[in-house]
């Protein structure tokens, strides 16, 4: 069954992008920055873990060092490059972080290389299950759980905590969740970083499947984008809605019109943003 | 400019004397300054002036070059001027479809839409192979220009070439400072500064900010035309995010505060890169890295550090900071 | 005064954000050349009700009518180029640009001079001296060259009106002319808008009652999305339900 197989592609690949849209969309939400650097954070993440599987030989390991140390890098590129240029208004802070795309960017192939990077499957996940009378590799099933996994404990974080009453109230009013007298610099630290780690986590995980690849940044932010667009600025929901669409939009694409696979999606992404710019589930116009 | 016109024409004089004082390779890296700064000078007429960032200007550079070259290949003896002309209109042409439907959005959304509308291009000239030669771009013929009295100016040699971008770039400038001088142009600045009060002291918006992206595209056609007329070849890469960024940088390097900004920045990229490409090969790096800084530390671009150094200051400072918060 | 005919009309005004409804059934007529003010509760539609009668918002139901013209739900720039001028309880202005390049923007648009690709600005000695006329009328003559975000706040209240009356609207709409401003400068501003709202019709919401019954010839009463009541001012200082609902709960100043 081709289309149950290309299906599952579909998902798979949806639900990475929306670990990588997740923090794209909940820091545009609060911050109103679309932080381009955002997918030079899940190029790092790959890269991370591939330095970590060379030194250790623990993919596992990788999974933990990658975020946290992408997760650092964010909260200090929010404390000290965001926030000093806050004050010049968005279109400086969105230049600034597409300076910083760039410059990652060339660092990564600087440290590591301008060619792909092999990261082999760890064992245990390596190998394929039956599935719907074919087989499927072990592994992708695995990009599967996890970020179904990452997804429940952000929505749970989000609906049932202080903390994630804080961050919806900040998407949705800012101004008013300071005059709470809740510190919003704080907050926004958190979601910067966490976001930035959520993004080099995707990182992690996708690189035994994709490569770890100095162009894969660039090729994941376009799809961010059109993520975010259709499913809304600063909505977590409109985002994973959309990655599942874009995942099977681009896994059927390939399939039956692979020249225009691209031309679609950027078809699709300017027909919201002239009918409705708030998306499909953003409540922001 | 008024105050020393004998300055400016010597200025002027000194640029038509380049080609004698400089190498060819020198000569070409000249001739490319002046297309790319066209471009960027015209990229800020829309964020440094009227407030929009555009990250797909590349679009109607991309449009301009590909229009002159199709004129040139299917137009049989077309004078070179001519398609050149044509280009410009086509590629204004696509910035009024374009902004038709960008220009009622802000910030990053019409940031977004307009790389959309870019990237939508550069695949059609990807995919479109019988009229675009795909991947390989078209190859642009370009005839010598064949004056009335019939002496024959060819086009092979650099500096004639140079003579002609230059005598195009001048004009386009002139004629892009004239038009923010006008009550136009000023509307154009009102948008950048607070569209919603200038809808109600009776201002269209909406045909405002159109016209000046359809203004701003024409002028980038004019440099796309000059880039694809220059490099006899015209790529999809034209049209592509890296160019769209690159006058990004461009203008951001030079400052966005003043009409000329852009220009200084397009040639101090233009001779960097030339330099640092030469002593490592991770030259983006430092580019990238120069341009953080420059946001961080100096967001007013060299002329804004110039201005600051030696304690001289224009008048009314465009800076393209949107008054308001953004939305749809 | 009553053998005025009609400037604005409102009949059956209703409005709502997202279910709540904030104005039911307004009712107002606004006479050709009367200084008209509307009061009432914060809360109240006061607000909403000026961003209908200036375009800014579309009303649910009923319509607005300008001279005998329905302008209900017409873009701004439409309805500003009918003669209808509204000044912003936010000050609302080009900020970085000059007193100076502020007012000019205005005539310009009184000029039809918008879109005009052609001339040069900085050459036009006309609408230089029309905007300096209008400047040196206003006081803001000294401050002509400062950047508009360098006033101070009452300056930037004066450049407020004067961006409202430059464009020679015939209706001036003004959102609380002198909100935030000290005793001095609401004397003043006082005198300035009936200075430049001569011969003109004003409808102003207010919520300082010394500068409602100085400057307006009629009142009306908004409660709860309805006109309570509409009259002189002595009528509304007179009327008891106005007194019930609204003055005699708090006092005038207190009234925001």
């Amino acid at each position: 069954m081709i289309y149950a197989t290309q299906a599952l592609h579909g998902v798979v690949y949806g639900m990475l992008l929306f670990l990588v849209s997740s923090g794209l969309t909940l820091v545009f939400g609060m911050m109103g920055i679309l932080n381009i650097a955002h997918a030079a954070f899940y190029m790092l993440g790959a890269y991370v873990a591939y330095s970590t599987v060379r030194l250790t030989g623990s993919f596992w390991l990788s999974l933990l060092v990658a975020p946290i140390v992408v997760g650092v890098l964010g909260a200090l590129v929010e404390r000290f490059f965001l926030r000093r240029t806050h004050a010049f208004g968005h279109a400086y802070e969105l230049l600034l972080t597409f300076g910083l795309f760039f410059m990652f960017g060339e660092a990564i192939r600087w440290v590591w290389g301008n060619y792909p990077l092999q990261i082999p499957v760890p064992s245990g996940l390596s190998g394929s299950v039956p599935f719907m009378g074919g087989q499927y590799p072990v592994y992708r099933l695995f990009i599967l759980a996890v970020s179904v996994v990452i997804c429940a404990v952000m929505g749970l974080v989000l609906l049932r905590t202080r903390v994630g009453i804080v961050i919806r109230s900040a998407v949705s009013d800012a101004e008013m969740v300071s005059a709470l007298g809740i510190n919003t610099p704080l907050v926004s630290l958190g979601v910067f970083s966490v976001g930035s780690a959520l993004a080099a986590l995707a990182g992690v995980i996708a690189a035994p499947f994709l490569q770890a690849d100095p162009s894969m940044g660039a090729a994941i932010l376009t799809d961010a984008f059109v993520v975010i667009v259709i499913g809304g600025f600063g909505s977590l929901l409109g985002a994973l809605l959309a990655a599942l669409m874009i995942g099977e939009l681009q896994s059927f694409g390939v399939l039956w019109f692979p020249q225009f696979a691209l031309v679609f999606q950027f078809l699709l992404m300017a027909v919201v943003l002239i009918l409705r710019p708030q998306g499909l589930l953003g409540e922001k116009g | 400019m008024s105050r020393a016109p004998w300055l400016g024409a010597l200025a002027v004089a000194a640029l038509y004397a380049v080609p004698w004082m400089l190498d060819t390779v020198r000569l070409r890296m000249v001739i490319e300054i002046l297309y790319f700064g066209l471009f960027a000078v015209s990229f800020n007429l829309l964020f440094g002036y009227a407030g929009l960032l555009s990250f797909g200007h590349a679009a109607s550079f991309g449009v301009g070059g590909y229009a002159v070259g199709l004129v040139l290949k299917h137009v049989a003896g077309v004078p070179l001027v001519v398609a050149m002309a044509l280009g410009a209109l086509a590629g204004a042409l696509a910035g009024l479809l374009i902004g038709a439907f960008c220009v009622r959005l802000r910030g990053t959304y019409f940031a977004l839409l307009t790389l959309a509308f870019s990237q939508f291009l550069n695949a059609i000239a990807l995919k479109w192979r019988d009229v675009t030669r795909g991947d390989d771009g078209l190859t642009v013929a370009v005839p010598d220009i064949t004056l009335p009295g019939g002496t024959v100016i060819r086009m092979a040699s650099a500096a004639n070439f140079y003579w002609l971008a230059l005598t195009i770039v001048l004009l386009s400038l002139w004629a892009a400072w004239r038009f923010t001088r006008t009550p136009l142009g000023n509307a154009g600045v009102l948008m950048r500064e607070n569209d919603e009060r200038a809808a109600f002291l009776g201002y269209n918006v909406f045909a405002t900010k159109l016209i000046m992206f359809t203004v701003a595209s024409g002028f980038a056609a004019v440099a796309g035309v000059l880039f694809a007329t220059f490099q006899r070849l015209i790529s999809p890469a034209a049209l592509d995010l890296p160019i769209g960024t690159e006058v990004v940088f461009m203008a951001v390097l030079g400052g966005t505060g003043a009409f000329l900004g852009p220009f200084l920045g397009a040639a101090v990229y233009i001779v960097v890169q030339d330099w640092l490409s030469k002593t490592s090969e991770h030259w983006p790096f430092f580019m990238g890295l120069a341009f953080v800084l420059m946001i961080l530390f100096a967001h007013t671009g060299l002329v804004g550090l110039l201005g600051a150094l030696t304690g001289w200051r224009r008048g009314p400072v465009p800076q393209a900071t949107p008054a308001r918060p953004e939305t749809a | 005064m009553s053998a005025q005919p009609a400037a604005l009309e409102l009949r059956g005004i209703a409005h709502d954000f997202s279910g709540l409804q904030v104005l039911s059934g307004i009712d107002l007529t606004i006479r050709e050349g009367e200084r008209h003010a509307i009061i009432g509760p914060n809360g109240a539609g006061k607000s909403t009700l000026f961003n209908i009668m200036t375009g800014r918002y579309t009303p649910r139901a009923g319509r607005v009518v300008y001279r005998g013209r329905d302008i209900t739900g017409a873009s701004p720039h439409r309805i500003a180029r009918l003669g209808i001028g509204r000044s912003f309880q936010i000050i609302n202005i080009f900020p970085r640009l000059t007193v100076f390049e502020n007012v000019r923007s205005a005539v310009l648009s009184r000029r039809g001079r918008r879109l005009d690709a052609w001339r040069r600005l900085d050459r036009d000695a006309a609408i230089a001296r029309e905007t300096d006329e209008l400047l040196a009328t206003l006081r803001l003559a000294a401050r002509r060259d400062t950047p508009a975000s360098e006033l101070s706040y009452g300056e930037q209240r004066e450049l407020e009106l004067a961006l409202t009356v430059a464009v020679q609207p015939q209706l001036v709409l003004l959102d609380e002319p002198t909100a935030g401003l000290n005793s001095d400068d609401t004397r003043r501003a006082i005198d300035l808008i009936r200075r430049v709202t001569e011969g003109r019709t004003l409808v102003m919401v207010e919520h300082d009652m010394d500068v409602v019954f100085t400057l307006a010839d009629r009142v009306s009463v908004i409660y709860y999305g309805r006109v309570l009541a509409t009259g002189t001012c002595d009528e509304i200082r007179a009327n008891a339900e106005v007194k019930r609902a609204y003055l005699g709960r708090k006092s005038s100043a207190a009234a925001s």
